[in-house]
């Protein structure tokens, strides 16, 4: 192929270290490498912006302290019920960050393309000049 | 495979540059027409003269240098071509052998990579299948480096843009000189000899068909409950060879308008996009696949229905698309179909009574 922008690395070795990328946890040279290929690979760039979009969601969250009478008191007023919005809504995100997560693409099959298309000249070479062949291994 | 300097190529290309419209850059000034070349008025039967250039093609022993011109590259390739005159067919990219002979077709890696097709008995369809789907006119005589040529303009039946030129040498009678245009007219491709030496006339011997390389006959029509025999756009199903290329048990169908050739391999599984090196993805039609811009023949790899698929076709993708459509084809990857996706896997763990 004319442009090869995993040469340096995989797509797997990439998303095992894009959390740490994010946490800012990995030597500069792994974090150059992961920034080049999420440049150029769409799939590695939306996982990356999905833990971005879950971890922003739930950091932009205010820290609370739940007052001692919200499991106290058996009187429910729209002051108290703010909390369990909050836990309802951090939740939320949380669920929606583990779906998110567990739908991640799954397949196994890499097809090999390069045999195919030998396997595609070789089945159709009669003609040369009406099968042009350009076969990059 | 040998790259060529593209300044190069161009210098030897000059003609091809005016002609079919292929800016340095790769760039393509579309659409072409022919009232861009020189032509001088030829009065010739353009269907027998196509006929008689195939069977030139097939019965002249000759060799010279193929060159290829892709507009997405930009890029330029050349390959040595050889017929020799006991039938021998190759063609020499760099990096692959192909040939052919009266014992099938063959491919040879430079890394030791051995492929064999023995041949099949299947009948040369020849230009009586081109003819049904496209026609072919006379558009005159031209000049290219390897000589005067005539030029035949194929065009779909029904629609007014054509979607090859083909030049026939004069003197020779060979097909010397391709270029393929999309449906809005614009040049994608060139494939044509930069230089080209005759030897006489193959003797004695039936040269091969692009069929009769294929393994074996259709043994079925059907794959999936889709009716294979006939895609859209024409394409008839010629053969059919079972293989297993990295464990992975396949077969594949070979399909052809008369023009070009598209061959599709579905391999039972989902797809892993994320490891197709150098390929993007992109949606044409009800399609969303993944394409290497720039290869030529160009591959094609999408997944639905539980299946990969991998197409493999000289045509232009605009042309060869509604076949493709008839394969299942699955909902473009995206945030909402990852956790729609994501749900169903959460569901299913859950469910109790999975």
């Amino acid at each position: 192929m004319a442009d090869q922008p995993f040469r340096l690395r995989t797509c797997r070795s990439v998303r095992e270290q894009l959390s740490a990328f994010l946490d800012d946890e990995v030597s500069d040279a792994d974090a150059m490498d992961i920034a080049r290929h999420v440049s150029r690979c769409e799939a590695c760039a939306a996982e990356l912006e999905g833990i971005r979009l879950a971890r922003d969601a739930v950091r932009s969250l205010p820290s609370l302290k739940p007052p001692a009478r919200l499991f106290g008191s058996p009187q429910k007023s729209p002051r108290h019920r703010r909390p369990l919005i909050l836990l309802g809504f951090v939740g939320g995100v949380a669920l929606a960050g583990t779906i998110f997560a567990v739908g991640g693409e799954t397949g196994q099959v890499v097809p090999p393309v390069d045999d195919l298309v030998v396997d595609h000249v070789t089945n159709t070479g009669g003609d040369l000049l009406l099968t042009p062949v350009r076969v990059e291994k | 495979m040998k790259p060529v300097a593209i300044p190069a190529a161009l210098t030897v290309f000059a003609a091809a540059i005016v002609t079919v419209a292929f800016l340095p850059d790769g760039q393509v000034r579309a659409p072409v027409d022919l009232g861009q070349l020189a032509l001088r008025p030829a009065a010739v039967d353009a269907e027998t003269l196509l006929a008689d250039a195939l069977r030139a093609n097939r019965s002249t022993a000759f060799e010279g240098t193929l060159t290829v011109v892709g507009v997405e590259g930009p890029s330029v390739f050349q390959m040595d071509v050889e017929a020799a005159s006991d039938g021998t067919r190759t063609v020499d990219t760099g990096s692959w052998l192909f040939g052919q002979d009266r014992d099938g077709a063959w491919a040879a890696s430079d890394e030791g990579q051995w492929l064999e097709q023995a041949p099949g008995a299947a009948p040369d369809i020849g230009v009586d299948s081109l003819l049904q789907k496209y026609r072919v006119t006379s558009a005159g005589l031209r000049e290219l480096p390897t000589g005067d040529a005539w030029l035949l303009v194929v065009t779909e039946r029904g629609e007014q843009t054509a979607r090859e030129w083909l030049s026939v040498d004069v003197s020779t009678g060979l097909l010397v000189r391709r270029e393929t245009f999309d449906d809005d007219g614009a040049a994608v491709r060139l494939v044509a000899f930069e230089t080209l030496r005759t030897a006489g006339r193959i003797a004695g011997l039936a040269p091969p068909s692009i069929e009769s390389t294929l393994r074996s006959q259709p043994e079925t029509s059907e794959w999936n409950g889709i009716d294979v025999a006939e895609l859209p756009g024409q394409y008839r199903l010629i053969g059919v060879t079972r293989h297993d290329k990295a464990n992975m048990p396949a077969m594949t169908m070979v399909f052809s308008d008369g023009l070009y050739q598209l061959s599709v391999s579905p391999i039972a599984g989902e797809l892993d996009g994320g490891h197709l090196q150098g390929a993007v993805l992109e949606h044409w039609g009800g399609l969303h696949l993944y394409r290497w811009p720039g290869a030529e023949p160009q591959r094609l790899v999408w997944s639905g229905d539980g299946h990969t698929f991998t197409a493999i076709t000289d045509a232009p993708l605009d042309a060869v698309l509604p076949a493709l459509e008839s394969f299942p084809s699955d909902p473009a990857p995206g945030t909402m179909s990852r956790m729609r996706r994501g749900l169903e896997r959460v569901v299913d763990t859950l469910w109790p009574f999975n």
